[in-house]
């Protein structure tokens, strides 16, 4: 595993600020007044039953949505009305639910896009790309077609992709979901790591073990649009509004 | 790798060898027919260019060869500029329309760009027809000719020259960087966002380029031709150019370039027949979309490229076998 | 001056409900199949036709004409949408964006030129409904022009009770609003897709059998109320029919104007229809959603 290319710079400042965040789709409203701060550095799990807006949040984190309502702030930089690429520059890195990737262009391909976007030069990119690939072990599969690979290469794949923006804050909608136990293993390894090179990372899952395995300092629960805790996992998971809205599905 | 590219380079030696020769071989006719087909294959490369490859969809297309072609002649006509530079005024002010409505609509989506380049076309025929002072309306307004006399071969030699450097241009794009972010953008639009792809101004800057050249392509018809009529801007017109490209498969440059010249060979001969031609090719387009929707030309150029890149490799094979 | 205005303006709002009515169909099928019809058009000329042919080989009176005209593009529609557009839904078709827009591209063509070849190329003209005109003070509208509207009137009222109240037609709205929601609740969409495009296809069939009488009948007639419509599904909102009345009056009203103002016919038609456009334009920029439109087009 390379740590060049998958450390960050120590000089890059970094925070989520949301400040009462409001979507609203036609007569529903996904994200209810959410406001919450993220420091450099922090992994966070974001967790919550189905439809509590949890995707939503991420969607306006990453620019994918623009709010009704409240702001975000990314390293200090308000983002208002900004297009979700220039999100993606600010550093904001994300990973789809289900894989978003370019089915027929090849996995290095795949990973040269994000590295092109940015301003690297073309020398840089082909160095980068192999070691975030090694990272990832794919560095097999560099010249396959996306739409071949399996299921757990394809969300591997979506994490490099994710990296090779050089992200300061790293989004990952559901990076365990249909991952089976080894892959998954590997999966919250190579989160671990990023996270001691100093990644800001916010993980939405449902798997409640995973995301308690990795984001061991805080938790941030959502329901029905709301932010109804955020803190230390023992506090969080203890908390009775936590629990009922979890056992109401 | 090395035997690939030395068929490649043997076929496009061999191609170029016939295309540099025809003038000495060729009847007026044939040049004439030869002529055109070449204008159609620019315009039809270009916009396989536009909708295959960016996936953008574009029924402005004519209407903006048309708008290079009226102006590069009344730029000539009116202010006595060389042809030249009146070909080059209807390739930027071509670009430059392009450019606005791409602002305007590529930001929204696909289907809107469609419709909106539908209207605009539409009217901008309206207008060829109504505003007659200018334009001469349907009667056709005269161009002064590129070359003097009965200059065929120049004509053609030009025509080529055109073809060569708008594929070299297309080509040089979708190698660069920005060909890689198309590709991805019609991949995944979102994806590519997420990616930091600025898929608006990507897919402006496409939309400018071939807007360019064909206003380029209008501008030369029209010295070429001699005449310009609001009939260059007919709805039969824009399917015959989305049927070659269709057709000859709209994700290869080539296959456009090759089902051009088959198509409007195959539509002039059928000219006896009159509309029906144009029924059929409507008919041909919903075929093909429905049951080869690569083309039909650029599978068998693609597969031609494969089986040459095989038969090295077999050789190889058995060579070493022996 | 002014009353030639008022019945300039009049006849706007006629011919605007008739494309209303064309557009409502339009933008119907693409709520519920996420796709432009751009053969749009050429089944507003179809129905023009067919009432035509149904007056003249079937004996029908002109009002079953306009009925039959309907019904014929309502299985038409059901037919194009079966053989060419469910392809769409399962996985054969790499990129379902360029194919609906395409595909609806050489319906176009196809249909517009078989009606060249079968039906000739020079006008026609399509029997009255009721001959005369009703005379209110200075105003002369031909009865020809209120039955249209007032039939359009009545269909558009009767779609709309049909999305309203109706099993299937209440599936189609919820449909068009998010295909995953009415998945949930258990509704394969798919299965409706053919009967949204036949219903689209009858009332644009219809909308080309009420304007037989009104305007001359060629196989090109579609063309520009196909723009128009466009323009209209814009300007209205995607997926909205109270959308499409009110920017259907509101684009017959501006070309109506537009040919009292300018006395050239050439230039009334090609103005009239640049200030829509140019509605278009402006609605563009500012709410491109349109006046009562719901959401972003996409293929889901």
């Amino acid at each position: 595993m390379s740590e060049v290319a998958t450390a960050l710079p120590e000089s890059a400042p970094h925070s989520v600020v949301a400040e009462a965040l409001v979507k609203r789709f036609g007569g529903v409203t996904a994200v209810s007044g959410v406001s919450f701060r993220i420091e450099r550095g922090e992994l966070i799990g974001l967790i919550g039953p189905n439809g509590s807006g949890k995707t939503t949040l991420i969607n306006l984190v990453t620019g994918a949505l623009q709010p009704d309502a409240g702001r975000i702030r990314i390293d200090g930089r308000d983002m208002k009305g900004r297009r979700p690429h220039q999100f993606a520059r600010a550093g904001v890195g994300r990973t789809f639910q289900v894989p978003r990737l370019f089915q027929r262009m090849t996995v290095r391909e795949n990973m040269m896009v994000p590295a092109l976007a940015g301003s690297r030069r073309a020398g840089d990119v082909r160095r980068r790309i192999d070691e975030v690939l090694a990272f990832l072990s794919l560095v097999d599969l560099a010249e396959a077609r996306a739409r071949a690979l399996s299921g757990g290469q394809r969300k591997l794949l979506e994490l490099g992709r994710a990296l090779m923006l050089e992200p300061t804050i790293l989004c990952l909608d559901e990076p365990f979901a249909g991952v089976h136990p080894r892959l998954l293993d590997q999966i919250l390894d190579h989160i671990a790591v990023l996270n001691r090179r100093g990644y800001t990372l916010i993980i939405v899952d449902h798997n409640l073990d995973a995301v308690r395995r990795v984001a061991e300092r805080r938790l941030m629960v959502m329901a029905r649009g709301e932010l109804i805790a955020d803190g230390p996992p023992q506090e969080v998971l203890a908390n009775p509004a936590v629990v009922s809205a979890y056992v109401g599905t | 790798m090395g035997s690939d590219t030395r068929v490649k380079g043997a076929a496009i030696a061999v191609a170029g060898m016939a295309a540099l020769l025809l003038p000495l071989g060729a009847n007026d006719y044939l040049l004439h027919i030869t002529i055109i087909s070449i204008y159609y294959a620019v315009l039809a490369s270009s916009w396989a260019l536009l909708a295959g490859y960016a996936g953008q969809f574009s029924f402005a297309h004519m209407a903006f060869a048309a708008l290079g072609g009226y102006t590069s002649a009344l730029l000539v006509t009116q202010t006595g500029l060389p042809i030249p530079a009146g070909m080059v005024a209807g390739f930027l002010l071509s670009g430059v329309a392009g450019a606005l409505i791409g602002f305007l609509c590529l930001p929204l989506g696909g289907p809107y760009l469609a419709l909106f380049t539908l209207a605009f076309a539409v009217i901008f025929q309206l207008i060829l027809i109504a505003e007659y002072q200018f334009t001469r309306g349907s009667l056709g307004l005269e161009v002064p000719a590129l070359f003097g006399g009965r200059a065929g071969a120049a004509y053609y030699y030009f025509a080529l020259g055109l073809l060569v450097a708008c594929l070299l241009a297309m080509n040089l794009l979708v190698r660069s960087r920005l060909g890689l972010f198309l590709r991805a953008i019609r991949e995944d639009q979102e994806a590519a966002e997420a990616c930091g792809v600025g898929t608006a101004g990507c897919r402006i800057i496409v939309f400018t380029l071939t807007s360019a050249i064909a206003g380029l392509a209008g501008a030369f018809y029209g010295h070429y031709v001699g005449i310009l009529t609001p009939n260059l801007v007919t709805i039969p017109e824009m399917g015959l150019v989305v049927a070659m490209a269709v057709l000859g498969g709209i994700e290869s440059l080539t296959g456009a370039v090759i089902g051009a010249i088959v198509i409007y060979v195959a539509s002039e001969e059928l000219r006896q027949v009159g509309q029906l031609r144009f029924l059929l090719l409507g008919a041909a387009i919903i075929l093909t979309q429905r049951f080869a929707q690569n083309g039909l030309i650029a599978p068998f150029v693609f597969r031609a490229a494969q089986a040459a890149r095989q038969r090295p490799k077999a050789a190889e094979g058995a060579a070493r076998s022996v | 001056m002014a009353s030639y205005l008022l019945l300039q303006a009049a006849n706007g709002v006629v011919v605007g409900l008739i494309y209303a009515l064309a557009a409502a169909g339009l933008t119907l099928i693409f709520s519920v199949l996420k796709v432009v019809n751009f053969g749009h058009g050429t089944l507003y000329m179809l129905g023009g036709y067919a009432a035509f042919y149904a007056i003249r080989l079937l004996g029908l009176p002109p009002a079953l004409a306009v009925v039959a005209a309907m019904i014929a593009l309502f299985l038409f529609g059901i037919a194009f949408e079966r053989l060419f557009l469910t392809p769409l839904y399962t996985d054969k078709v790499e990129r379902k964006d360029e194919y609906a827009i395409i595909v609806t591209f050489g319906l176009f063509m196809l249909l517009e030129n078989a009606a060249i070849v079968v039906f000739g190329p020079f006008n026609r003209s399509a029997p009255s409904f009721v001959r005369g005109a009703v005379h209110l003070g200075v105003l002369a509208i031909t009865y020809d022009r209120l039955i249209a509207a007032g039939a359009a009137i009545v269909l558009l009222v009767l779609l709309s009770l049909f999305m309203t109240r109706t099993m299937i037609g209440r599936v189609l709205d919820a449909v068009s609003q998010s295909r995953e929601a009415a998945a949930i609740v258990g509704i394969d969409a798919r299965r409706y897709y053919a009967v949204a495009f036949g219903i689209g296809a009858a009332l644009a069939g219809g909308a080309g059998a009420l304007i037989g009488p009104i305007f001359t009948l060629t196989p090109t007639m579609g063309d520009l109320p196909s723009v128009k419509a466009f323009i209209i599904i814009v300007l209205g909102g995607m997926g909205s029919v109270p959308g499409s009345i009110i920017g259907g009056v509101l684009i017959g009203v501006v070309e109506a104007i537009g040919v009292a103002i300018y006395p050239d016919a050439d230039r009334a038609l090609a103005y009239s229809s640049a200030f829509s456009a140019l509605l278009l334009v402006f609605m563009l920029l500012v709410r491109p959603t349109g006046l009562f439109g719901r959401r972003h087009m996409r293929m889901e």
